[in-house]
């Protein structure tokens, strides 16, 4: 795109099905993915008539934390309202939304791009309810299509985060919609998946000439005598990057279509994955067709002291603020802090083991890092493979907190130690059992080794040889030896001493 | 406000409603009847009426709104009972006629 000519203008808009047991207006269960279609279905969101809507009090919860951690203003009076539209993925016709007072009203969200900091405001944060799951068919025969209807997703609580339209790239738009993610799964409101759909994003994208527009309110606004050039929204979009596909490919479109001269209309696009382009749904509707009104089965919703209060209590430190303080507090490097942060499981497994009783008699500066180099490092690399179903949560702190002590007092070696580790967390074995089984236990004194290095050196005459003629490096070979002849017991670095000494 | 053929064309396809050309005029004049009923209200002198600023002003003064739900899972409907008012079922789900045409997500 000519940069010089056009300025790129995005605003986002994210839906976040929120982590409740039941949905959002009714009893039934909310966890629908892979489940035995219309089993978990009642007369409120199969839409019958007569069923009353009540709303779900964790789900408005999850949306006023999701609005606490953009410092949204939260209005403690607020109200539901029906959106009208008729599709068969909505059976009553409407939808259960929020329309003029949304729970969460503005707020920021704040990102990194390459050391600059980006922020974002929101519009607002609101409560709705998810649409039934619709499986589009052709009849074989007759060559019609028909349309097949699973309503677990109906009613499922649903949050919409609406950026203002102060994106200005493909790359912020996807830092934006991470940076959601990241926190929708902090705080334990979703997890944000969007390959099962728990989250979707849809991109509003304008290409506008320089100089012919600006920003007022949150509202772009033509300058002068200019005419603004139409947005189009994309649906669709399956991953975090789709996002960033997306809008560079519909910026080149629509930059295109200005350069020759064509008219842009409203519209609203998919997005294929395979082909990596955007294809033309439909033209929009607007707000005023949705007709809009206070929904009259519902009262207004009043959040007191004590509801707020409890949220607040919900909030706990976000990763960019722990990342922060695992620096300063713990000395951490930034990629180290970075790695452990990336997921809460992960930052507070770390700060859990450092705490642990059997880790206090030591140099606490040497435990914030072996601590942290044991996760990233072996524990990560077991819980990297998604075929051993090994996570964080298959790991007991204080087994950890054990093993970390048993490699510090030199009792076992770290090959040992790495070999428990596995052990427990496959096996569910506690440290002491496994040291308990087997004799595990270091070798480091120098008596004990000595017999066993003369063995070596008389048993590898072409290392020994090798290394007295110059070639240092066999002194490993001969060390490897000594753990073989000691089934990995023992401690390398007296090992190798010894028999520098012994081949002096 | 009154209702002419273009008003009450874009209501029918909002509420995907077909109405015959011919029959247009009924609706225009229908609708503008039932609007007048309404209307009737704009003769009122609503000087000394008290300002409701809302529907939320309403609810705040009266200090009674919306009972939440604590969030238990409950039983729903058995497959049975889902069912027993269709007559197009197909592999556990509801059939309708195709809706492709117009692929919308409004959510």
């Amino acid at each position: 795109m000519n940069t010089k000519k056009y300025d790129v203008i995005v605003g986002l808009e994210i839906h976040v099905e929120t982590k409740t047991k039941s949905k959002m207006f009714c009893s039934c269960n909310a966890e629908h993915f892979e489940k035995e279609s219309n089993s978990q279905v009642c007369p409120v969101c199969l839409g019958l008539p007569g069923a009353l809507p009540v709303p779900n009090k964790h789900a408005i919860e999850l949306c006023v934390l999701a609005g606490m951690a953009f410092n949204s203003e939260i209005q403690t009076l607020s109200k539901f309202d029906r959106k009208h539209y008729f599709y068969p993925d909505l059976p009553k016709g409407y939808q259960i939304s929020q329309y003029d007072v949304p729970f969460c009203v503005g707020g920021q969200v704040v990102f990194n791009d390459n050391g600059t900091q980006i922020t974002v405001n929101l519009e607002r944060i609101h409560q709705e309810e998810d649409v039934a799951k619709l499986v589009h068919k052709k009849d074989l025969t007759t060559g019609k299509e028909y349309t097949l209807i699973d309503f677990n997703k109906s009613g499922v609580p649903l949050i919409e985060i609406v950026s203002k339209p102060e994106i200005s790239s493909a790359k912020h738009a996807k830092l934006f919609a991470d940076k959601i993610r990241q926190t929708m799964r902090y705080l334990n409101i979703s997890d944000a998946d969007m390959e099962k759909g728990q989250m979707r994003c849809e991109p509003n994208i304008s290409v506008q000439s320089k100089g012919s527009w600006k920003y007022v309110d949150g509202r772009i606004l033509p300058v002068g005598d200019h005419e603004l050039n139409a947005q189009v929204e994309v649906k669709n979009l399956g991953s975090i990057s789709a996002i960033e596909e997306a809008i560079e490919f519909e910026v080149e479109r629509l930059t295109s279509k200005l350069e020759k001269g064509e008219q842009i209309r409203k519209q609203t696009r998919g997005w294929d994955p395979e082909k990596k382009e955007t294809y033309f749904q439909r033209y929009k509707e607007t707000s005023a067709d949705y007709r809009y009104f206070p929904e009259p089965d519902i009262p207004p919703v009043f959040l007191d002291d004590k509801f707020i209060s409890n949220v607040k209590s919900m909030l706990v430190e976000l990763a960019s603020d722990r990342i922060d303080r695992f620096i300063n507090k713990y000395s951490l490097s930034e990629y180290d802090a970075k790695q452990l942060t990336e997921k809460r499981e992960f930052a507070d497994f770390y700060e859990n083991l450092i705490k642990d009783e059997k880790l206090k008699d030591f140099n606490q500066g040497e435990i914030y890092k072996k601590c942290a180099n044991w996760i990233i490092g072996p524990i990560f690399s077991l819980t990297g493979h998604a075929e051993d179903d090994l996570t964080i949560k298959s790991f007991k702190v204080a087994e950890v907190a054990a093993l970390i002590k048993l490699v510090l007092e030199k009792k076992i070696n770290s090959n040992t130690a790495k070999e428990f580790l596995e052990k427990h967390a496959t096996e569910q074995k506690s440290i002491e059992d496994l040291m308990n089984t087997g004799n595990h236990k270091q070798i480091s004194s120098h008596e004990d080794l000595e017999e066993i290095a003369k063995k070596v050196i008389k048993n590898n005459q072409k290392a020994v040889s090798d290394y007295k003629s110059g070639k240092t490096a066999s002194i490993g070979f001969l060390v490897g030896q000594m753990m073989k002849e000691t089934q990995g017991r023992a401690e390398p670095q007296t090992a190798k001493k010894l028999l520098e000494g012994l081949l002096k | 406000m009154k209702f002419d053929k273009e008003s009450v064309k874009k209501i029918a396809w909002l509420s995907r409603i077909q109405i015959d050309d011919d029959k247009l005029m009924d609706f225009v004049k229908d609708l503008n009847t039932i609007l007048g009923y309404v209307q009737v209200l704009d003769e009122i002198s609503q000087k000394d009426l008290e300002k409701l600023s809302s529907e939320l002003e309403y609810y705040k003064q009266n200090g009674r709104f919306c009972e939440l739900r604590e969030d238990i899972v409950k039983q729903g409907l058995s497959k049975k009972e889902v069912f027993q008012n269709t007559k197009s079922k197909q592999d556990e789900m509801f059939r309708v006629e195709g809706s492709l045409s117009e692929a919308e997500d409004n959510s």
